[in-house]
């Protein structure tokens, strides 16, 4: 038997850097990258806050852009406006996966629904969302309104085109089998085409959270009254750029962070699709 | 197409479990709208208990053959029957073993084991789990239930599927070239475990190759097809002495015999395949 466990594929050859990073644990991951954005902090602060190579009212160094958070804590406009961009965020995202998934799942498995959805769906996918901005705002006015429905346009498409695609990549030689043992048309699709499709989902919903943040942003970039674009916006026009790029950092977490958990969703409940680190 | 099974010396008392009966089937190639042959004429008896090989280069339809036993393909003409009874379908009495191990990503070693059971809803009661585990332990894996079949070799992975095949208790065992993927050093060491195995479960085989030397090892017959249109060829049998191994039946003077027929015979095929393609 042992000699089964010499079958496995050849280490590719590496040397040097790459061999170096691919052999560190997980912590020493974290520190590699903690090093690296310590230095990129030291190199901008010192460019442009002590030796001033920048002004920094287009460009605040790192520490002014600390204070101006600092300061949009303090005054509460970061609460208030986060708020409501998390409010429009959620309902939007919430409503392009209660849409996207059954739709895309249609696509995927009924020809017919495909042609006729799909050119629509990659025709409004294909539209930079920030054109369907001023639209937005005679239909929606100028509330939370015109945000969510800019959330849902960009979060809708990217869930359900890559269902679908993940329904019709699912493997025959997969569907073949199930066949061969008597699986039924149901059983076919809840124990064969339904998995299969898990990580194309999950890439769905990652490339759907980064869309829905800047859908978001657009929309309330101008207009708006409140939510983060609205406050990078403010911050900008009265010269308090280091404010602006402190709401810009808090939208890049918020994105990031949802991001993640996407992945420990998927890790949670598809942990097949986990890929071996190479 | 009269049959070449006529030298068979099987009793033949007992009606055959597998009878192809002038077997055709042709598909139509919907890019370009001509109709393809895939195999034509295919007369061929298995009676239970027997390990039929069918070897031949590829292209030359013998997958066809199987899947139309399988009841994944329909005939264009004549007819397959198992145990008398036409196919129309895939059954509970037949199982396959894919050359590519089919095996679901999602699921660990022993939720794809339980597949084919599942899918015939036969999950009921606890008895299924101990036969789960057991067909396991038959093929080797004990010790790797919870593992998915990316983290398997090939030669494991093909394991995986030969236990979810042979815990369905099917009569018959269809295998597609089930060692074609795996490495030179498992095929050999597979070879002897399959040969060891069927002849304790006492499964009748149809088995797909295009190794000469697994067919001889393993067939108590072999069939040899040619292409364009696949059809049967001839029909030999091995009258090897049982059980074989692979070193055992290497020294064989009747091994080296049937080596040459065969290298032989697929050669003028291969060289024919070669003009007919280039035409």
């Amino acid at each position: 038997m042992s000699v089964l466990f010499a079958t496995g594929g050849p280490r590719t050859g590496r040397g040097g850097l790459a061999a170096w990073l691919a052999g560190l644990s997980t912590g020493g991951k974290a520190a590699v990258i903690a090093v690296e954005v310590v230095v990129v902090l030291l190199v901008w602060q010192l460019v442009v806050g002590y030796w001033g190579l920048i002004n920094p009212v287009f460009f605040p160094p790192p520490l002014a852009i600390a204070q101006g958070f600092g300061e949009i804590v303090a005054n509460g406009s970061l609460a208030a406006n986060a708020a409501v961009s998390a409010q429009a965020w959620l309902t939007g995202f919430t409503i392009a996966v209660i849409v996207g998934i059954p739709v895309g799942l249609l696509m995927g498995a009924s020809l017919p629904v495909d042609k006729v959805v799909g050119p629509i769906a990659w025709t409004i996918y294909a539209t930079p969302a920030i054109a369907y901005q001023p639209l937005a705002k005679a239909w929606f006015g100028f509330g939370i309104g015109p945000v969510i429905f800019l959330v849902v346009i960009s979060a809708l498409f990217p869930i359900m085109l890559n269902i679908a695609a993940g329904m019709r990549t699912t493997s025959p030689s997969l569907l073949r089998a199930a066949r061969v043992y008597g699986g039924s048309q149901l059983d076919l699709y809840r124990r064969v085409f339904l998995p299969s499709t898990v990580p194309f989902l999950f890439a769905g919903l990652r490339q759907a959270v980064v869309l829905a943040t800047i859908g978001m942003v657009v929309a309330e970039l101008s207009g708006s009254s409140s939510g983060m674009g609205a406050l990078i916006i403010k911050a900008a026009n009265t010269y308090q750029t280091d404010q602006a790029f402190a709401a810009i950092g808090v939208v890049v977490c918020w994105s990031v962070g949802m991001t993640g958990i996407v992945t420990l969703i998927e890790r949670r409940v598809a942990p097949w699709t986990r890929k071996a680190r190479r | 197409m009269t049959s070449p099974t006529a030298e068979h010396d099987e009793p033949a008392a007992s009606a055959p479990l597998i009878s192809v009966r002038n077997l055709t089937v042709s598909y139509n190639v919907a890019r370009t709208g001509a109709t393809l042959t895939a195999v034509e004429g295919v007369d061929l008896d298995v009676h239970e208990g027997e390990f039929v090989t069918v070897l031949g280069p590829s292209g030359c339809g013998k997958t066809t053959v199987m899947n139309v036993v399988a009841g994944l393909v329909a005939p264009t003409s004549g007819e397959v029957l198992v145990d008398g009874r036409p196919v129309t379908g895939p059954g509970p009495d037949r199982a396959v073993v894919f050359q590519d191990y089919a095996l679901l990503p999602w699921r660990t070693v022993f939720d794809n084991v339980k597949f084919g059971l599942e899918m015939q809803k036969r999950l009921k009661g606890d008895g299924w789990r101990d036969r789960v585990q057991e067909a396991i332990e038959l093929v080797g894996l004990s010790g790797f239930e919870n593992s998915y079949p990316k983290e398997l070799s090939g030669g494991m992975q093909q394991r995986v599927g030969l236990a979810r095949a042979i815990v369905a208790e099917p009569r018959i065992l269809l295998m597609d070239e089930p060692l074609g993927a795996v490495d030179a050093l498992t095929r050999e060491v597979m070879r002897d475990e399959i040969e060891k195995l069927i002849a304790a479960t006492g499964k009748t085989v149809l088995f797909i190759t295009h190794s000469i030397e697994e067919a001889i090892l393993l067939g108590d017959r072999i069939v040899v097809f040619k292409s364009h249109p696949g059809a049967i060829k001839e029909v030999i049998e091995t009258k090897l002495a049982r059980p074989r191994s692979e070193r055992s039946v290497q020294s064989d003077p009747r091994f080296l015999e049937l080596r040459d027929h065969l290298w032989d015979a697929l050669q003028a095929e291969a060289t024919q395949a070669a003009v007919a393609g280039g035409s």
